[in-house]
């Protein structure tokens, strides 16, 4: 038994090394550093719940980071309401058996993923610009001027299409898996289903949908772990800042602004710990929620 | 209840013709099998009655009407597939409501007609299950019972049984014939196997190459294969198909050359398509051999194989360079490299002529064509 074991352990070792030391130490370390605070000299001391209590409670600290939860849950919801919609819809169209040029479709629709977020987030940029952006042109071609804003300057807007910009990078990622799992259901099901009587719509939605729903389930899941993990396309856009008036502000870039610091404030390491605890835990409870409360319930079928 | 006609039916994949037009007339209530080797265009011709391919060429009518471009659902048909194709996230009792509910019909309605599936078929007990808690057997019941429930006109099976094994394939076999014998529907039933058709069908469709070989009934196509392929395929051990000459003909038959087998005058109904030279194939049947002596056409050889089954023995006989194949009496001690004398009742061979195609064969006894009628 204990040779047995040993050897397991020097199996598991380089692993176990480097995952701890590259990944669990620094989150550990980092919720530790929640715990301290930081005098003007650089000097840490054990502070305990100082840190969360500035957090949650001094307007200062706790109205951004609501602003920055509220406006993650958004962008989130956005994802949800319009990336995996129409990656479902994008799969189901490329596995129709009639569809000519589903290659190149499938590899168009999947190419903005594969670019740099920079790069999206500088061309809608250029795209949207009230000044020598191409969008509104395009759109008094097609007689929707009078629809044209700033969108990308406007408090009310800014969000949701700083989101729909996002959807439109990584739609290409619930198609692929969707589609993937759809191509898994066996040709027998639709067939069988259709001598049954039913059409296309009641197979889609009684037979295919069902199978696939564990799939779909896991891109909800990484689309959420994904959403509040995000940074890079604010900050490509809107700079730490957020703008206009934080209306764009989610955890990711209000994590960078705590840490590094910015115009009107400096860069603090134990606050910029503390909300970065805090993300972990949101993302820590919805996995969780998920994993306990619709993984289990979720049957996986054999095919 | 549905007659089926299938006028001249062609298929084509491509530039690859698949089915190159099929005539097959199946009457109402009848159990049709289709059989062949695989790539025949057997699976290929029941899924164009079934709606799932579209006709390239020909029409298809049940009970007198035009089904080419109607979709399956409108057909009234109903399939069995050979991976029994159950929803797998449904129950036993879901998955056979599913083609009612789809149709709207009432709650009460499908909860009968399933109840009464589910009776017929002793699946009762079964209702809440998932097809992955069924069994091989249990789920090719919930399959029929499926294509129960909707009471279609036409059933059809594609191979049902051929993922069972041997014992269960056997139950499932008797379970058929009596569901067709209490349903009464038409029913064409796919299959690779000669004795699932021989056993089941009422009549027997032989497809090779996406053609029509014979149509007939399975005493028919055993006694009187149309030709060499049919006559190959149905019945086992496989026929001893020979090349000869003619001879000769006269009044008394035909007189053949065939090498090592002694063998008189032969009577054919349309002996006289056959003149002195022309090259011809005979057939016998392995178990029309005997070793008991007494019957007028000998074959001598050395044995080259015998495998033993208990109520016969299977003898490969080597007879110059040919090779025949004789089932002779089970407890026979013959041994490889034994010479060996066989005999045969000349009146039970077959003769094909250098199309091959077959003639007619006289004297086929009066209970085969009582059978036949």
């Amino acid at each position: 038994m204990t040779r047995n074991q040993s050897h397991i352990w020097i199996f598991l070792a380089p692993a176990v090394l480097i995952y701890s030391i590259f990944m669990i130490y620094p989150l550990l370390d980092s919720i530790r550093l929640s715990f301290y605070d930081q005098s003007e000299t650089g000097d840490l001391s054990f502070a305990g719940l100082v840190n969360y209590v500035a957090l949650f409670g001094d307007p200062n600290w706790s109205e951004p980071f609501w602003n920055a939860l509220i406006n993650n849950f958004k962008f989130f919801a956005m994802h949800m309401l319009v990336q995996n919609p129409i990656g479902l819809l994008l799969a189901a169209i490329l596995s129709l058996p009639k569809l000519s040029g589903r290659g190149s479709y499938r590899t168009l629709i999947f190419m903005p993923t594969m670019l740099s977020v920079v790069i999206i987030g500088f061309i809608w940029q250029l795209i949207l610009s009230p000044l020598w952006g191409v969008a509104e042109g395009l759109m008094w071609n097609v007689g929707l001027g009078d629809y044209y804003n700033a969108w990308l300057g406007e408090e009310g807007s800014a969000l949701i299409t700083l989101s729909l910009i996002s959807v439109w990078q990584f739609v290409g990622i619930p198609m692929m898996l969707i589609y993937a799992a759809l191509l898994n259901v066996p040709e027998d099901l639709t067939e069988a289903a259709l001598i049954d009587g039913a059409g296309h719509w009641s197979i889609f939605w009684r037979i295919k949908f069902p199978l696939i729903l564990p799939t779909i389930a896991m891109v909800s899941i990484l689309t959420f772990v994904a959403n509040f993990n995000a940074f890079d396309l604010i900050y490509a856009v809107k700079g730490t800042l957020a703008g206009p008036n934080f209306s764009t502000d989610i955890m990711g870039s209000f994590f960078y602004r705590t840490f590094f610091g910015f115009q009107l404030q400096l860069g603090s390491p134990t606050m910029g710990a503390t909300v970065a605890t805090m993300m972990f835990l949101v993302i820590l409870i919805g996995v969780m929620g998920y994993l306990l409360l619709i993984q289990r319930r979720l049957t996986r079928y054999s095919l | 209840m549905a007659s089926i006609q299938l006028k001249t039916i062609k298929k084509s994949f491509g530039p690859v013709d698949v089915l190159k037009g099929i005539d097959i007339d199946i009457k109402d209530g009848e159990f049709v099998a289709f059989v062949g080797p695989s790539g025949c265009g057997k699976s290929t011709l029941l899924r164009l009655i079934a709606g799932l391919e579209s006709i390239t060429e020909g029409d298809l009518l049940i009970d007198e009407t035009r089904m080419n471009d109607l979709s399956p659902k409108e057909r009234g048909i109903a399939m069995v597939f050979q991976s029994y194709a159950l929803y797998p996230h449904m129950s036993v009792y879901k998955n056979m409501a599913f083609g009612l509910s789809v149709a709207k019909k009432d709650k009460a309605q499908i909860k009968e007609r399933v109840m009464n599936a589910a009776r017929i078929l002793q699946l009762e007990e079964y209702l809440d299950r998932y097809p992955r808690q069924l069994s091989g057997g249990q789920r090719q019941r919930v399959a029929i019972g499926r294509a129960i429930v909707r009471n279609p006109k036409v059933f059809l099976f594609d191979e049902p049984l051929s993922n069972l094994d041997a014992a269960l394939r056997a139950d499932m076999r008797v379970e058929l014939a009596r569901l067709h014998g209490d349903l009464k529907s038409t029913m064409i039933y796919v299959t690779h196997d000669q004795i699932e058709a021989m056993t089941l069908a009422d009549k027997i469709v032989v497809l090779y190459d996406g053609m029509l070989q014979q149509v007939g009934t399975p005493l028919e196509l055993y006694h009187q294969p149309a030709n060499l392929f049919v006559a190959g395929f149905i019945g086992s051990p496989k026929m001893n198909l020979i090349k000869g000459k003619v001879i000769a003909r006269d009044e008394s038959g035909i007189t053949l050359d065939i090498p090592h087998l002694k063998l008189g005058p032969v009577q054919f109904a349309d002996a006289q398509r056959l003149e002195p030279g022309d090259d011809i194939t005979l057939g016998i049947r392995p178990n029309d051999f005997s070793d008991k002596g007494g019957q007028a056409g000998e074959l001598s050889g050395s044995v080259l194989l015998a495998e033993r089954l208990g109520n016969e023995t299977v003898v490969s006989i080597k007879a110059g360079d040919q090779i025949w194949t004789a089932t002779i009496d089970g407890l026979n001690p013959v041994r490889l490299g034994d010479e060996i004398t066989v005999t045969f009742d000349p009146q039970s061979i077959h003769l094909f002529d250098k199309d091959g195609k077959a003639l007619e064969r006289l004297n086929l006894s009066s209970l085969i064509h009582e059978t036949l009628k």
